[in-house]
């Protein structure tokens, strides 16, 4: 899988920023990315919308308090790991806090749960998903539609290169051009919200 | 040209969009039909894996008829929320550095011309030490910024024009403000040191008030409130730790006039500086739309709560969840905690902790003067008629599903006895 083949080295300096509470745009984004990511990994684990977004509050509110003196060492795991270690930890115990059914349930659950590497693959998983999403979502508007359009339908809704030119009277080299144009923009936006590999978090465009 | 493939620096400008325009007419042309021009653009553009990420992490996204992407889920959470959650304790070796050696080995130490006795609190914004005024000879709170805050320029300044706004009001219902400094060293507030404690602590020691207490503390809310108001002032943190009482005498006093707004500046949301809980902000607050002074009414309608039934009206384990209450529900009504709340109380309570500013009363001294008239009924039912309070909507609409259930009961009965 190419994700993992790309697990980057942890650097420091998206880290650091994160443990300037001042830095509010990087934590802005920090949580525009992770919260989604959190939430949905809470869901799968049946709680129902209400609890998961109380279980994310947890878990930022957690991040947030203990970042100061996370090790960005990568020796001793990355960002991400980290993240989703405290993320399984907060859904076990939402279950154990709230837990009406019977024990024995409750304890099978948990220990679903505490499947450590089902978690990290899981968790890494719906992180690049978020990232995508979120990535795309900050390209998008800065393209005119017919460019989004030809990148949309060829790259990702796996339209030949052909149809969509006719579809929306340009040329194939004129498909191949946009959507390139917006896949370069979109890698560079994936690559900077890397909170383990990136160092060079590029605010200004 | 045609046939020849098209250099590299071409390809990348043309996806720069910086090629000269005939220049790309040429690379376009030959990129119709040159699958090998093609793939070495969009390589350029990010390499194979790339292109297969995508894919895969965008596939299922549902995008609108116009190609737009869904809006993120509502992210119940504001950033400025989540970092305040984040409190460290301030050492007492940065607490000593706070202060100049004291004259007295019993004391703590100095600032300026106040003797520090000891640390009696920690709020969002540093520390709060009982001190004494030696040439004035009177005993003073002294707030001391935390240095972290000290240390950012608009953070500091913005710190001393709410306290010097709030210095300004002088009523017998506002904890007067002597001094205010804001040198970047150590930026301080000294006000007048309440001998008691804050409704908050009050309550949770001895349980909610009775109702004519309450009524009697809020008329003294609104009443300060309404002087600060009419200098423009917005309190914009309301709560019951932030209202004092004092021992022996049912006066109360509102302090930290503005500093919430201080230490919520964005600037100066530096880690754990905050006092924390948002149980107390009104929607408006915590929606970021402006907030006036009915904000505060909100506030003064969440204080009558918990001191009428010592519970707050709206509460969660977590402040994303306390902040989604505030904004979507309906808090129970204090009678159904606490029966003895009168119903005419608990309808004022209603009509300030409305969502929608415009459905609260509009002024502090509207509020003031509709308890006074109730604060006189009470204590003479006979020679004073209880003030009329409108009922709120959700009041409302459970009266007409009374009156619905009645008709259609009539109706049913008139039907059988037919």
């Amino acid at each position: 899988m190419p994700h993992t083949d790309q697990a980057p080295q942890t650097r420091a300096s998206l880290i650091l920023r994160l443990r300037n509470p001042d830095d509010l745009r990087t934590w802005q984004e920090f949580v525009e990315i992770y919260q989604p990511v959190i939430c949905s990994l809470a869901r799968k684990r049946g709680l129902q919308v209400a609890d998961a977004d109380d279980v994310t509050q947890e878990v930022l509110t957690r991040v947030a308090r203990s970042i100061e003196n996370w090790d960005p060492d990568p020796e001793k795991g990355s960002f991400r790991a980290w993240l989703g270690t405290i993320t399984r930890n907060m859904v076990v115990q939402f279950f154990r806090n709230n837990s009406r059914r019977p024990v024995s349930g409750i304890d099978s659950q948990i220990e679903g749960i505490a499947d450590d590497s089902m978690q990290v693959q899981e968790f890494d998983i719906e992180r690049e998903r978020q990232v995508f999403l979120w990535a795309a979502r900050k390209v998008q508007p800065r393209f005119e539609p017919k460019t989004w359009h030809a990148f949309w339908s060829t790259a990702v809704d796996g339209k030949d290169v052909s149809s969509v030119a006719v579809q929306l009277g340009i040329t194939n080299a004129q498909v191949y051009v946009c959507r390139s144009r917006v896949m370069s923009l979109l890698k560079q936006t994936v690559e900077r919200t890397d909170f383990d590999s990136c160092d060079d978090w590029g605010h200004d465009e | 040209m045609n046939n020849k493939h098209c250099p590299t620096d071409s390809l990348s400008m043309l996806i720069k969009n910086e090629l000269p325009s005939e220049e790309s007419d040429q690379v376009l042309s030959h990129l119709e039909e040159c699958s090998t021009c093609q793939h070495e653009l969009e390589t350029l553009s990010a390499d194979a894996t790339w292109w297969e990420r995508t894919t895969r992490n965008l596939a299922g996204v549902a995008v609108d008829e116009s190609g737009l992407l869904p809006e993120p889920n509502s992210t119940v959470s504001s950033v400025e929320v989540l970092l305040e959650a984040v409190r460290p304790e301030v050492s007492s070796h940065s607490l000593s550095a706070m202060l100049e050696p004291p004259t007295h080995p019993e004391l703590l130490g100095r600032i300026d011309e106040f003797e520090i006795e000891e640390k009696i609190g920690q709020g969002g914004m540093g520390v709060v030490f009982r001190g004494f005024d030696r040439r004035l000879n009177r005993p003073v709170a002294v707030k001391v910024m935390a240095p972290h805050l000290g240390a950012n320029g608009v953070a500091r300044k913005r710190f001393a024009r709410e306290a010097q706004a709030a210095a300004a009001v002088v009523h017998p219902h506002v904890v007067p403000i002597y001094r205010v400094n804001s040198s970047p060293e150590r930026p301080y507030i000294a006000m007048a040191l309440v001998d008691g404690r804050s409704l908050q602590d009050h309550v949770s020691l001895n349980g909610p008030l009775e109702a004519i207490d309450v009524v009697r503390v809020s008329i003294q809310i609104a009443d300060g409130l309404a002087a600060a108001h009419r200098q423009g002032l917005i309190h914009r943190d309301m709560k019951p730790a932030n209202i004092l009482m004092e021992k022996d005498v049912r006066r109360v006093m509102i302090t930290d006039f503005g500093l919430a707004r201080a230490v919520n500046d964005v600037a100066m949301t530096q880690s754990g500086c905050l006092a924390g809980t948002p149980n107390y902000m009104s929607p408006e607050q915590v929606t970021d739309v402006d907030v006036d002074h009915r904000s505060d009414l909100f506030g003064v309608g969440g204080v009558m709560y918990f001191i009428a039934t010592g519970r707050e009206p709206f509460r969660s384990e977590s402040a994303f969840a306390v902040i989604n209450r505030i904004i979507r529900e309906i808090p129970r009504p204090a009678r159904s905690i606490n029966a003895e709340i009168p119903e005419t109380l608990d309808r004022i309570i209603n009509r300030l902790l409305e969502k929608n500013p415009a459905d609260r009363f509009q002024s502090a001294d509207e509020l003031q003067l509709l308890l006074t008239d109730y604060l006189a009924h009470l204590q003479d039912p006979k020679r004073h008629a209880e003030p009329a309070v409108k009922a709120t909507r959700s009041e409302r609409n459970k009266v007409y599903k009374r009156i619905a259930f009645g008709l259609v009961a009539v109706g049913l009965l008139l039907t059988y006895m037919l």
